[in-house]
């Protein structure tokens, strides 16, 4: 039996051939492995086409980080781009002189630990093996200035995949499995207890409330239970009529659950309460019910009618 | 205009691509009369009545004789009406349309006169002219929606089937599989429709019966945009190498948000250069936009920064009266015809042109398999076109 010898890692050979290989006064561009899946891709091809143009290369360090090195030209061009599109502006190093600050930089990067691709059975096998403690999740909302819960939302632990499109099936799924549960009284029991005297906020899947709606209360309150869809069921604009008229008729008021801070500008829907992430700016037309995810709150959202998860 | 030349062969069909053109200024000249309170005479010869057994090519010729008085513009204009009838107009009292009226009548005997041959003054008879051109054209009759497509009864593929197919895929050649349509530019004016993209994309139907025999992929939204996805990045793929990016020319081509965030697609976007990239125009599905707008918000950074034309595709009308005017700025649109946009009243109508973006030679009317669907689309500024009514010619 041989007993392997440690190895220096490909990647640390790669680099200092690279660094070597690089006339004085070129550039290195280190992109964390931050943002979404789509930027990081936007940020690698962009990376590429700068080393193709400034006689570099681009290594991909373990944890996913990506590392240019190049003429300074292409590379800082590479750098701007990445930071107008994606918002996120990559780190520059020029070299030599800050070799040994990339150095450390890149050692420290490269123990991040990779996300997993999921495939379609194992992600759907996943999700019906989830327990429901773990599926469902209840947040709080305050409204305005104000910081005592008056809303919660019941809905699914958001898995955190890098694609949104399976982050919609494990959602879609996820719904079907608390509605079910919710309309359980045997299984009710599984799911985070509800507040008395909060406001309802209740995810559902795309398509809105199988069959037998489930009764929310008196018809055409704006400000009574609300119906948590995905933006993606206006895109079948008949279906969205009729399931939103079914949840309207059984008490439910209408929310529409968007990715991006933007989404409300795009669109007019004036009987919509939007749901979206909050952003450090507010957006362009702020819709006149809002609801806005996620911590820290920044200040624009403590606003009357603004509901937030600054709850103390 | 049609007023010096007839048509080859008069009882062998009209020209689908030509004769929303002339119908259009037939129109337009009755209302100019009715504006005006010139006085025309007109003669309808409705060649389209005369049943089959009569349309032999020694018809043809006899036909023409007939028809010889009207054909000097001094005396008549002429027009071709799709559907294959004519329509001449000329100045009173129109001695020469009486004089072709008879000629015809005489061989076409087996058919009154009246029925076959009738004759409107305008502009006192405006609103019947414009109603048989409305009929000719197709707009008085939203006529039958094509058929959804009915549910096969297969069952849809399981994750692990999905999961195998979408391997299967990623290094299947696509070459049999991949379709190609021209978009044409057709203005009202114009004597030929001008190519402007050729529009490629994989055939899914197809690829899906190959890969998932005895399956139906199209059993649920999410499964078939899937699939959708993973044959876009293969074509993709193939075109992102340097010989077949070269020959990709101007081409359209309707993807995916998901391919268009893809690897392979970032391949091609370097690859094709400032120059590549002016030529084409990328569509992406609205439901896309609605499902992701955060990476929608990047593609169009991304598209403007690196110049990409990008049109907003497969948005039905009432999705797009959602849409802001300034959220549209910049974005052409991809809007499918159906029969279903003649129907509804004039409320309708407004609601629907109003959702319409202002730069309307930003608009493709896609699936414009009828001359209805040039009419439909010349009278609201449309003049990009891709569909059977401009290929088949």
């Amino acid at each position: 039996m041989t007993i392997p010898a440690p190895q220096i890692p490909a990647w640390r050979n790669t680099l200092a051939t690279s660094l070597a290989a690089l006339p004085a006064g070129g550039l290195a561009i280190l992109q964390p492995a931050q943002g979404p899946r789509a930027a990081r891709r936007l940020a690698r091809a962009l990376l590429e086409e700068a080393a193709v143009l400034g006689g570099g290369q681009v290594l991909g360090l373990p944890g996913g980080d990506l590392l240019l090195t190049a003429a300074p030209g292409p590379a800082q061009r590479a750098a701007r781009a990445i930071a107008d599109l994606t918002g996120l502006p990559p780190d520059s190093f020029p070299l030599p002189e800050a070799e040994q600050p990339l150095l450390a930089r890149a050692e420290a990067a490269a123990l991040a630990t990779p996300t997993p691709a999921w495939t379609l059975a194992a992600l759907e096998a996943h999700v019906a093996r989830m327990p429901l403690e773990g599926a469902a999740r209840l947040t709080l909302f305050a409204s305005g200035t104000g910081s005592h819960p008056v809303a919660q939302r019941l809905g699914p632990a958001p898995l955190g995949l890098d694609d949104p499109e399976l982050e919609a099936l494990a959602r879609e799924a996820l719904c079907r499995r608390l509605l079910a549960a919710l309309t359980d009284p045997g299984m009710r029991g599984q799911l985070p207890p509800l507040r008395p005297g909060l406001r309802l906020i209740l995810d559902l899947p795309q398509g809105g409330l199988p069959g037998g709606a489930l009764r929310a209360g008196p018809p055409g309150d704006p400000d009574g239970p609300l119906a948590l869809l995905p933006l993606a069921a206006l895109a079948t604009p008949a279906a969205f009529a009729q399931s939103t008229a079914a949840l309207r008729a059984a008490g439910w008021a209408i929310g529409l659950l968007a990715n991006d801070a933007a989404a409300p500008a795009e669109l007019e829907l004036p009987e919509i309460t939007w749901v979206i992430p909050a952003a450090a700016a507010p957006p362009r037309h702020p819709p006149a019910r809002l609801i806005a995810l996620g911590r820290p709150v920044p200040a624009w959202c403590r606003a009357p009618g603004i509901l937030h998860e600054g709850v103390a | 205009m049609n007023a010096l030349t007839l048509p080859p062969s008069p009882l062998a069909g009209p020209d689908p691509a030509t004769t929303p053109r002339d119908a259009m200024a037939l129109a337009a000249l009755a209302r100019d009369c009715v504006n005006s309170g010139v006085e025309r005479r007109v003669l309808h010869v409705r060649l389209s009545l005369i049943p089959n057994r009569l349309r032999e090519p020694r018809h043809d010729r006899l036909v023409r004789e007939a028809l010889e008085p009207l054909l000097r513009p001094t005396r008549a204009r002429l027009y071709e009406l799709p559907g294959g009838d004519l329509v001449a107009l000329s100045p009173p009292p129109g001695d020469h349309l009486e004089e072709a009226r008879r000629g015809l009548a005489r061989l076409l005997p087996e058919i009154p006169a009246e029925t076959l041959l009738p004759v409107m003054r305008l502009p006192a008879e405006a609103a019947r002219l414009l109603t048989v051109v409305e009929a000719a054209l197709g707009l008085d009759d939203p006529g039958e929606e094509p058929p959804a497509p009915a549910p096969s009864g297969l069952p849809p593929p399981g994750a692990a089937e999905m999961d195998a197919a979408t391997r299967a895929l990623a290094t299947a050649n696509l070459a049999a599989f991949l379709r190609r349509q021209t978009i044409w530019r057709l203005a009202p004016g114009d004597a030929r429709p001008q190519p402007l993209w050729t529009e490629l994309r994989p055939c899914l139907p197809d690829l899906a019966a190959a890969l998932l025999p005895g399956r139906d992929v199209s059993a649920a939204p999410w499964l078939a945009r899937r699939f959708r996805v993973a044959a876009e990045r293969r074509m993709l793929a193939e075109l992102a190498r340097p010989q077949e990016a070269r020959a990709l020319g101007d081409a359209c081509l309707p993807l995916s948000l998901a391919s268009l965030l893809e690897t392979e697609f970032l391949r091609l976007e370097a690859l094709l250069g400032p120059a590549g990239r002016g030529r084409v125009l990328l569509g992406v599905p609205a439901a896309d936009q609605l499902a992701d707008p955060a990476g929608f918000a990047l593609l169009r950074r991304l598209a403007a920064a690196r110049g990409w034309a990008l049109a907003l595709d497969e948005a039905e009308p009432e999705l797009l009266r959602l849409f802001r005017p300034e959220a549209l700025q910049g974005l052409q649109l991809r809007l499918r015809f159906t029969p279903s946009l003649l129907a509804g009243d004039g409320t309708a109508r407004t609601r629907l042109d109003a959702a319409l973006p202002a730069g309307r030679e930003g608009v493709v009317l896609t699936g414009a398999d009828s001359p209805a669907a040039i009419a439909w689309g010349w009278q609201r500024g449309i003049i990009r076109f891709m569909g059977r009514v401009l290929d088949g010619r």
